[in-house]
């Protein structure tokens, strides 16, 4: 017997959780078809009479690291008169620098039309630099919530269902990883590794975060093995592993989908951080804590600060919304959620 | 209920013992040589092996593991410490026979002990006069909100409270900075100031950037369970026997939330000691978040093992010290326990 989930008629009632997952999920298409939004190379053109179609899925040799600026003279010189490129709406990669006429980066210059966000220190169009953003902090949001989910909720499970000694050793351990702080661990960690990337990120959120999953998972659990219709079923006959999967598992699912919610929250939240600080992903790569800390030396480029801040803002704005939602609709009077206050939340 | 308490304080350093081990390892898996370290990088080869010998690096995990337990925590007399060898307690604190050694700090040369005594008291500056305006605003706020309930100013608090527990720290910090410093010209931009005035107003961006999003929670918080209160019973008594609604919710209603709020300000002090990293980076204030990132950059193994141990210390010690306050506040627990 399984209790009712998120159904679509339960968010029915809830606009504000509708509309937040809509919005997350333009978001999401964004995010990955960024280079069709913002890109150097064109959707279809024709270089130096060669005829090229999305050239950024295909990736030819001929044009790697070419920007906008290089087609353009391209197609001014003789040869290339039948040359076209019709692109993207915004002509620059979060990469490469926009170099003026006289070959000098144009660093740190306000918001124009020829660069919707401006640029930033390196002379990087912001407006790609806070797209391409969009996809670091989803995808990574995405694959640590799963690898936590999934560690914490055999863990948990295991834990809430054999009990005894294995119980203990998960609790005690639990308790210790939750007395320090998350982003002093992830500090730690991405220091300690030669080379910190997106993925040792990751993968140390996910080691260390599985506690609030396995805790959740746990007191569910040791809750439905009481319950009658598992009783019963024991009683029947049913072995262990069957009831498990058939009863405990579905019922987890509550606490696993509230769990998600919050957790893609902290993550976005700390990675930004990290990012910020310096120790979290290569620099080169855009993510939206990046921009942030460059905003930092530099007070008077307001740009820097105003529009990755927006694109941070509403996306935790969104996915707080979503969660909310969940919390309400599958766990009214908030009994399985232990740590509501959350004083060591990420990012202070 | 002493031995409810005993057993904490059990769990409590069982909890701690498994941070310091966890510490430890990490700090042994640091890709660095701490005998090169002490030497210096112009050291001949020979020195930084006699150094290397003399701390103890080249000896086995397990004996590395026992020496670094028996040096942290041990117990001397007082007498006997003054005749022992005096560099063998060099790097302890003691508090009369307890002797409390976090290693020696490799960039900054001074014992660890020293350096987070230094700038311990600088980041519960921090923490305290953030948590003072979280109460006063949010507090505030949360009354307010609750005298009117569905008024405009109910409406805006909460509009206002979704936003500030939306929003990341840092970028708060980064706006008010902004706002406030670079634009208005009206505070520091950040640092610490010399003077005791200085470090008052320098106090005020970073205080009022942490302090934001408890303010934010604690409305909401205290305006929900405001609220509720007011439905119940002994508040229709009260305003049955004449009080005022403002005398019911300031003398009535008021006390229930208390203590749920006394217990959050209790845990937000112990996190923020030394959690508040992003933001002590960003004011470049000097306290031990700052410490954190920057000896984690300079591969110093003792200060990161000795900031994470005494960052979870905190934490898990306000644990205990709510988790006693909340039985001593609430007569309910007291005959439950």
């Amino acid at each position: 017997m399984n209790e009712p989930g998120i159904t679509r008629a339960s968010l029915k009632g809830r606009p504000g959780a509708r509309l937040s997952l809509r919005i997350l999920a333009v978001l999401a298409v964004l995010a990955l078809c960024a280079e069709l939004v913002a890109s150097p190379l064109p959707w279809i053109g024709r270089v130096d009479g060669q005829l090229y179609v999305l050239p950024d899925v295909f990736t030819p040799a001929a044009l790697v690291g070419v920007s906008r600026a290089d087609l353009e003279r391209r197609a001014s010189q003789p040869g290339g008169e039948r040359d076209f490129a019709f692109g993207p709406p915004v002509h620059f990669g979060p990469y490469d620098p926009d170099l003026a006429a006289d070959g000098t980066p144009r660093l740190r210059e306000a918001p124009s039309a020829r660069h919707l966000f401006g640029t930033d220190s390196h002379g990087r169009d912001v407006f790609a630099r806070v797209l391409y953003g969009t996809r670091v902090e989803l995808s990574a949001a995405v694959v640590a919530v799963t690898a936590q989910l999934l560690l914490g909720a055999v863990l948990g499970a295991l834990a809430g269902f054999v009990g005894g000694i294995f119980d203990v050793i998960v609790t005690r351990t639990i308790e210790a990883l939750t007395a320090v702080p998350l982003l002093l661990l992830l500090v730690v960690v991405q220091a300690l590794l030669t080379h910190p990337t997106l993925s040792t990120l990751l993968m140390a959120y996910a080691a260390t975060r599985w506690t609030e999953v396995a805790r959740l998972v746990r007191v569910e659990v040791m809750r439905v093995s009481q319950s009658d219709y598992v009783l019963a079923a024991r009683a029947l006959g049913a072995t262990p592993l069957r009831v498990l999967v058939h009863h405990i598992v579905p019922n987890a699912r509550a606490p696993l989908l509230v769990a998600a919610s919050l957790g893609v929250t902290d993550l976005v939240l700390a990675e930004a951080s990290l990012d910020f600080l310096g120790v979290g992903v290569p620099p080169i790569l855009a993510t939206w804590g990046e921009v942030l800390s460059e905003a930092r030396h530099h007070a008077e480029a307001w740009w820097l600060l105003l529009y990755p801040g927006l694109a941070l803002f509403l996306t935790l704005l969104l996915l707080y919304r979503i969660g909310d939602a969940f919390r309400d609709v599958l766990d009214p009077e908030r009994r399985s959620y232990l740590d509501e206050a959350r004083p060591d939340r990420p990012g202070t | 209920m002493i031995r409810r308490l005993v057993r904490r304080l059990g769990s409590a350093l069982l909890v701690l013992w498994a941070v310091a081990t966890l510490t430890f390892v990490i700090a042994d898996l640091l890709p660095s040589d701490p005998a090169r370290m002490i030497a210096g990088p112009t050291a001949r080869a020979a020195d930084v092996a006699r150094i290397r010998a003399q701390i103890g690096a080249d000896r086995p995990l397990a004996v590395r593991y026992g020496l670094y337990l028996r040096h942290l925590v041990h117990v001397t007399e007082p007498a006997a410490a003054a005749a022992a060898n005096k560099t063998e307690h060099a790097d302890c604190a003691s508090f009369g026979p307890l002797h409390l050694d976090l290693g020696h700090s490799y960039t900054q040369r001074k014992p660890v002990v020293a350096v987070l005594a230094d700038r311990a008291p600088r980041s519960l500056l921090l923490a305290v006069g953030a948590v003072t305006v979280q109460l006063f605003v949010g507090l505030l706020a949360g009354l307010l909100a609750a005298f009117r309930p569905r008024s405009w100013l109910d409406r805006t608090t909460i509009a206002a409270t979704v936003v500030g527990t939306s929003v990341p720290t840092y970028l708060i910090g980064l706006t008010l900075q902004y706002a406030l410093g670079h634009r208005l010209h009206l505070l520091p931009l950040d640092g610490f100031g010399r003077t005791d005035g200085e470090h008052l107003v320098s106090l005020i961006l970073p205080a009022l950037t942490l302090g934001i999003f408890g303010a934010a929670y604690y409305a909401r918080l205290v305006r929900d369970d405001l609220l509720a209160a007011m439905r119940q019973d002994f508040v229709r008594t009260a305003r049955a026997k004449g009080a005022s609604r403002l005398r019911t919710l300031l003398h009535h209603a008021l006390r229930t939330t208390l203590v749920p709020v006394l217990t959050v300000v209790g845990l937000e002090l112990g996190a923020l000691v030394g959690g508040a990293v992003v933001v002590e980076t960003l004011f470049r204030w000097p306290g031990i978040g700052a410490l954190a990132v920057s000896s984690l950059l300079d591969h110093d193994g003792p200060l990161i093992l000795g900031i994470t141990l005494t960052t979870s210390a905190c934490i898990v010690m306000s644990n205990l010290v709510v988790d006693a306050m909340y039985v001593l506040l609430d007569p309910r627990m007291r005959r439950a326990s």
